[in-house]
């Protein structure tokens, strides 16, 4: 009874979490766009560089590790997003779900998806970039090398221009 | 008979040489600076490493190559080949240490793409770097797209006689004023003047399209110095599509055509003599090409049926095709989508574009508008003489700047250059098949890579096998300096052995 009732909650827990609709990666979407345009997809990947809020929508670009795609949202979707990646920080990995656009008619012939629902799968962070010592010390001795061949280099000048 | 070289010779080549390094160790602080404001830390020991490297190679170069001799016309052609590897391997070694790039060679394959302002990349995880390399990726372009050599050397050297050789070998044939230095400064004035225009639009842009103030700010820098350069890379991995907006992208496009035009032109427009912008030959070629390449864009956009509005096609066509013709490199479209989706059409028009690239003495690459003008006016020529009698004198004129006539010294030039393109598109199109990929992709790969355009194939690039990778850097370093200076360096590895 209770495997039955673990069981039962796992189920659940996995239904509510899955995609609605088929998940699609960013190269699938770009190489068979045919095939998708103007279906309900979803698309799942970090959030990257900037939440460009255009009006009530905007975009962000979502990368799956292949590609990035846009994926134009309403600004309260978007607003879910706390982080988007760049060097400082690895942005949410978003699940979006919505229509995937070949060329869209709305954008000028953009490949899209406007999302209908945004979902942070993964809360993103700030990235910790600790100093390596091996690559410090390397430069303290390239840089004293460079400052010695420096000064040789005056004194030869000098040198040089005094005996000519 | 071939001269052996003498010592001599090689510590010129190897002063001037160490010179360049010292420009490059220089430049590199900008993105130390850059990365010491955002603080961070570990690009900030990248960019000390790499400095010091070039700081060391230059002035022991400078000490062990010191000699009082004055640089020929001759050392002058020959530094410039030589400077060029060196700033690739110098400008590769932060590259290298950021960690966003699988080995050395594909750190230096990113080098030079930069230096020759091609746009092709290897980079991995591009969106998760750090603003300082990211910065000297762009910084390479500016500094290769203004002649590398050139400016470094006339501002370091103060001009000395032989540096006439290097900007000839730079592929820049026209001395726009009498004396090189205020040449120079006039090529880096110019790019000041659009610099301040490009990078205040482009910010102001980008604000406007959603992006925070600061890191607009950087866009439109990075964005400019490359779309001006007629360079290629971008800051984000997905090229323009990641603005998804068409006024940025039509801000940006002005820039690009400013670059490649004809900095002599600038300097008649800059003189007041207005009329050269209509009368100018190349330009009048060069506004021919884009409306054609445009017209077979636009008729294969329309074909194909995926783009529904008039607009669609202008904003993916005439921006690819000012891309391709410029020899920038920016996509609005991903690159599987033109093989896959422009159909056969569409992509006979980019590799055209890309092929034939822009004007002479600007930015940009590929065969040139000067140089497929004069071809066109030698076939009219050879026309004229096959319609009128033997006795009759043609001679065939053209304006540029001022009147000029077709000789056969400039057409040999024409012919000989423009061959020489196309060869490299095509050897290394057999290249490319060699090693399993299609034809078709391996010839729009190198036009891009031969016409220093930048923009990709469906080859995939950073798996590709290493001599590829090679090939396609000799292609970006020769087509940039438009051959002839590596002719001269392959004339002297062959004398130093088997000259007497």
């Amino acid at each position: 009874m209770r495997k039955a009732t673990v069981l039962l909650i796992v189920i659940i827990i996995s239904f509510l979490a899955s995609p609605a609709y088929a998940l699609v990666s960013s190269t699938e979407l770009i190489e068979d766009s045919k095939k998708y345009d103007g279906k309900r997809i979803s698309f799942q990947g970090e959030a990257i560089g900037d939440i460009m809020e255009r009006g009530e929508y905007g975009w962000v670009n979502v990368h799956d590790g292949g590609d990035a795609i846009g994926v134009w949202a309403p600004v309260a979707e978007l607003r879910k997003i706390k982080f988007a990646g760049d060097y400082n920080h690895i942005g949410d990995t978003v699940l979006v779900e919505g229509i995937f656009n070949q060329a869209c008619s709305e954008h000028a012939g953009e490949l899209d998806i406007h999302a209908e629902s945004i979902t942070v799968v993964v809360a993103g962070s700030q990235v910790e970039h600790p100093i390596d010592r091996r690559k410090a010390i390397a430069a303290a001795i390239l840089l004293s090398m460079a400052i010695t061949l420096l000064l040789a280099n005056r004194y030869q000048k000098k040198h040089f221009t005094a005996a000519s | 008979m071939f001269l052996r070289p003498r010592l001599i010779d090689l510590k010129i080549i190897g002063f001037y040489t160490g010179k360049l390094i010292l420009g490059i160790g220089f430049a590199m602080l900008l993105p130390l600076a850059i990365s010491l404001f955002n603080r961070e830390w570990g690009p900030v020991i990248d960019f000390v490493i790499g400095s010091s490297i070039a700081f060391s190679a230059g002035y022991l170069l400078s000490i062990t190559c010191s000699n009082k001799k004055e640089m020929s016309w001759m050392h002058g052609i020959l530094v410039v080949p030589v400077a060029w590897l060196a700033a690739m391997l110098f400008g590769a070694i932060p590259l290298y240490l950021s960690g966003h790039f699988l080995s050395f060679l594909d750190a230096m394959f990113d080098a030079m793409s930069g230096f020759t302002a091609t746009g092709l990349t290897l980079i991995q995880d591009l969106d998760h770097l750090s603003y300082g390399h990211n910065f000297w990726r762009h910084l390479t372009m500016f500094i290769g797209g203004q002649g590398i050599v050139v400016v470094m050397l006339t501002l370091m050297t103060g001009g000395a006689s032989g540096i006439y050789g290097m900007y000839v070998g730079e592929a820049r044939e026209e001395k726009i004023l009498p004396n090189l230095f205020q040449t120079t400064r006039f090529i880096v004035s110019v790019t000041l003047i659009y610099l301040g225009l490009g990078v205040t639009t482009l910010w102001l842009v980008g604000w406007q399209i959603g992006i925070p103030p600061l890191r607009s700010l950087f866009h439109a820098i990075t964005i400019f110095v490359s779309g001006f350069n007629t360079g290629g890379f971008s800051p984000q991995s997905q090229s323009v599509i990641y603005y998804h907006s068409a006024t940025y992208e039509f801000a940006m496009m002005p820039f690009m055509i400013a670059g490649a035009i004809n900095f002599a032109v600038y300097y008649a427009l800059f003189s007041g003599n207005r009329r050269e912008i209509y009368k100018n030959a190349e330009l009048l070629t060069m506004s021919a090409a884009i409306c054609t390449t445009f017209a077979i864009a636009a008729v294969a956009l329309s074909q194909i049926g995926i783009y529904n509005e008039t607009f669609s096609v202008f904003r993916r066509g005439f921006y690819q095709q000012i891309s391709a013709l410029t020899s920038t490199g920016f996509t609005t479209v991903y690159s599987s989508q033109i093989p896959d989706l422009w159909g056969p059409l569409g992509l006979f028009g980019m590799m055209v574009a890309m092929g034939l690239g822009a004007s002479i003495g600007s930015t940009a690459g590929g065969i040139k508008m000067h140089r497929l003008m004069i071809i066109f006016k030698a076939f009219s020529l050879e026309i004229k003489r096959m319609l009128l009698p033997p006795s009759s004198v043609i001679v065939e004129k053209y304006h540029h700047l001022k009147k000029n006539v077709i000789t056969e010294k400039l057409l040999l030039n024409a012919f000989i250059i423009g061959f020489a393109y196309v060869a490299s598109y095509i050897i290394a199109a057999i290249a490319g098949t060699f090693y399993g990929y299609s034809f078709i992709d391996s010839l729009f790969q190198s036009i891009s890579a031969g016409a220093n355009n930048g923009i990709s194939s469906r080859i995939p690039l950073v798996d590709a096998p290493s001599a590829l990778k090679i090939v396609y850097m000799i292609q970006m370093w020769a087509a940039r300096l438009e051959f002839i200076s590596i002719v001269a360096l392959i004339g002297f590895i062959i004398s130093s052995v088997r000259g007497k």
